[in-house]
């Protein structure tokens, strides 16, 4: 990282999080921040997941999204960040990270249709 | 060579690919109703949308991120998801105007009922995008597309004043009998701008941007493909405000069905015309109704950050697969219901033009930041101001779009 | 830079559900609920008389020998499938009572109309039925013409 500092609403929150083969595995839905009042504060880790984005959302909206996207969401350590770019960038693979589980789900009712490989 | 061919098969497929049915219903209409008064419209659209396709191509092509990427980014999460739900919304209805049109048009060739071939319709595109790649797509149904050509024989072989035709590009508006006339004049005006500039245009030439592949390297074949492209693509537009003006207007007949479009053609190139023309018409449907609800699936998927692209087989893509074909089904099971195929062009050019801000804005911030793209890919000055004044002209136009589609009781005056 | 962009995100979100609700609002209540007035008969009258006149476009075309056989019949379907929707808004309950008469005799043109196109869709290969379809439809025209016109001022 070039800068002194990052500013994590801008250059992380809501960027495209990459494995390390450059496979989309969702977006950086929200931040995980450990330490309390007084004392430092760290990223601990990158939340990823419609669990994550849908608490975001205004009240009233969220029981709504959750209702459509699911709950689910991945802690991302922060130590499995590599480069933070356009995307950041994880230095292992969405499965060993747990992420692109709906994927590969959704992967098999396709496999059975000839061709989708 | 192989950058010659590129080159030529991105102009041709841009070119084929630019027309879809809710424009050749409001080009013939406006010139049936307007004669060539509307043309300079149709010119003023397609600056525009040469302007934001290049900016949205030079931003994949440079920093590899399409539309939905850059708004969830830009945006943030509340206004961006706002966005893509009705982007989505806007996609999925002009995606099944284009189903109607595919049966209205088979319907023209088979003489079968309109609900089975509606359903015929998702099979074929549910096939073909299934099984072709994204290349062999654009080729097909652009080159086939330019079938349409056909509409701009017929405008030459219509003998217009040409005089009058080239007098319609001086922006103005014509004397008109009533107040109403006036306001009727302005509803197609925005109609047209927005039929021009499709929203679902700028998703998907971004996305096909990176689906082949383009890296910075590419930004000159981007700018010549989107400068190109569009303004042989609105030359068919033009094309059609002439066939509207020469065959209907003459008769006090405001055309609304692409069977009644065809009459052009069969009018001046007899029997084969008429069949290029239909056949035109259903290539370039079809392409529409697979870039909508691609962009459909693009856009979902560049806002949540799933694996994306034609170019990914199906089974490592499959949330964005799935997308596609649903929005298929959906748009087919709306035409089977029985609702009016030609309501259903009219709302999804109105509703399109209301959201065409909200997709431009973004692209043109990011496309123009220079600490994001870098001194040398960020917009200049003109490419800036071109694209702030047309910001300007596309935020009047939505806000005008609904108010006018009141007053105009749907464009009826 | 990036505090604009956010603060845009602030205004955006409600200015877009006010458009696309404003939209969906005005679609349906809009055009389709209001009481007929003589503009609208107007406008449904001018929607009848494109339709005679493109249809005569059609028969016209077909004598030529300029269209198939399937584009004649179902070019002549989705017309008259368009005259059928008009025609079921032209009841004198939908305008007021001062305009019953000229709703009737639109109403009984669209009829007609309805007929008319009926006949050219299943006029085929038979050039005297297509050629009466054609006055038939030039007739009408005609008439539809001259009722909008009395319907203009």
């Amino acid at each position: 990282m070039k800068d002194e500092f990052l500013d994590l609403v801008r250059q992380v929150l809501d960027h495209e999080v990459v494995d390390s083969n450059n496979l989309p595995c969702g977006m950086v839905d929200d931040l995980e921040v450990s330490g309390g009042p007084g004392g430092e504060l760290r990223v601990t880790a990158l939340l990823v997941g419609a669990g994550a984005w849908t608490r975001r959302l205004p009240s009233g909206f969220e029981g709504l999204a959750a209702f459509i996207f699911g709950r689910q969401q991945t802690r991302v350590p922060w130590s499995e960040v590599e480069t933070v770019t356009e995307r950041v960038k994880l230095r292992s693979r969405a499965e060993e990270l747990g992420l692109g589980g709906a994927d590969r789900k959704a992967a098999k009712i396709l496999e059975k249709v000839p061709g989708s490989g | 060579m192989k950058n010659i061919v590129e080159l030529f098969l991105g102009i041709l497929t841009a070119m084929g690919g630019f027309v879809e049915v809710g424009e050749l219903v409001f080009s013939v209409d406006a010139g049936a109703k307007f004669g060539f008064r509307l043309l300079w419209v149709v010119a003023l659209g397609t600056l525009g949308i040469t302007v934001f396709c290049e900016m949205a191509g030079r931003v994949a092509a440079v920093k590899g991120q399409p539309v939905f990427n850059l708004i969830r980014e830009r945006a943030g999460l509340n206004a961006g998801l706002v966005t893509l739900v009705a982007a989505n919304l806007v996609n999925l209805l002009t995606c099944t105007a284009e189903i109607g049109g595919i049966a209205l048009v088979w319907q023209l060739l088979s003489g079968w009922p309109y609900r089975w071939l509606a359903l015929g319709a998702l099979g074929f595109l549910l096939l073909v995008v299934w099984v072709l790649s994204f290349q062999w797509i654009e080729r097909v149904f652009g080159l086939l597309g330019l079938l349409m050509c056909t509409y701009l024989a017929a405008a030459y072989y219509l003998r217009p004043n040409w005089g009058e035709v080239a007098a319609g590009f001086v922006p103005g508006v014509p004397h008109l009998e009533s107040s109403s006339e006036y306001l009727l004049f302005a509803y197609f005006a925005v109609a047209i701008l927005s039929s021009v500039m499709l929203p679902y245009e700028t998703y998907f030439y971004a996305s096909g941007a990176m689906e082949d592949g383009w890296n910075p390297g590419d930004v000159n074949l981007n700018r010549v493909i989107a400068i190109v492209g569009s303004v042989l693509g609105s030359v068919l537009a033009v094309a059609l405000v002439v066939c509207g003006a020469q065959v209907f207007r003459p008769h006090q007949i405001e055309p609304q069905l692409p069977g009644e479009a065809a009459l052009a053609a069969s009018l001046t190139l007899g029997r084969w015309g008429l069949l290029a023309a239909v056949g035109g018409m259903f290539f370039a449907f079809a392409g529409a109704a697979i870039e909508t609800s691609l962009s459909g699936a693009y856009n979902l998927a560049q806002f949540l950050g799933w694996p994306w692209g034609k170019y990914r087989p199906a089974r490592t893509a499959a949330r964005f697969s799935l997308t596609w074909i649903i929005t298929f089904v959906l748009a087919a099971l709306i035409i089977m219901t029985g609702v009016d195929p030609v309501s259903v062009v009219e709302y999804s050019i109105v509703f399109s033009v209301v959201i065409l801000p909200f997709t431009y804005f973004p692209v043109l911030v990011i496309a123009g930041d220079r600490r994001v793209m870098g001194e040398e890919h960020a917009n200049g000055w003109f490419a800036n101001a071109v694209g702030w004044f047309y910001l300007g002209i596309v935020t009047l136009a939505a806000l005008l779009a609904v108010p006018l589609l009141i007053v105009t009781r749907g464009g009826k005056g | 830079m990036h505090k604009r962009a956010r603060s845009w995100g602030n205004w955006l979100a409600p200015a877009i559900i006010l458009l696309i609700l404003g939209a969906g609002v005005a679609s349906f209540a809009g055009p389709g609920q209001s009481q007929g007035d003589k503009h609208s008969l107007k406008n449904d009258v001018s929607e009848l008389k494109s339709r005679a006149g493109t249809g005569r476009l059609v028969a016209e075309q077909a004598l030529a020998g300029n269209l198939t056989r399937n584009f004649v019949e179902a070019q002549a379907e989705q017309m008259r499938k368009g005259v059928a929707q008009t025609r079921d808004k032209l009841t004198p309950e939908q305008f007021g009572p001062e305009l019953s008469a000229q709703v009737l005799q639109a109403a009984d043109l669209a009829r007609r109309l309805e007929g008319a196109l009926n006949s050219l869709r299943g006029a085929g290969a038979d050039r005297q039925a297509a050629e009466s379809a054609r006055k038939n439809l030039a007739g009408l025209f005609e008439e539809l013409s001259r009722l909008e016109e009395d319907l203009k001022e």
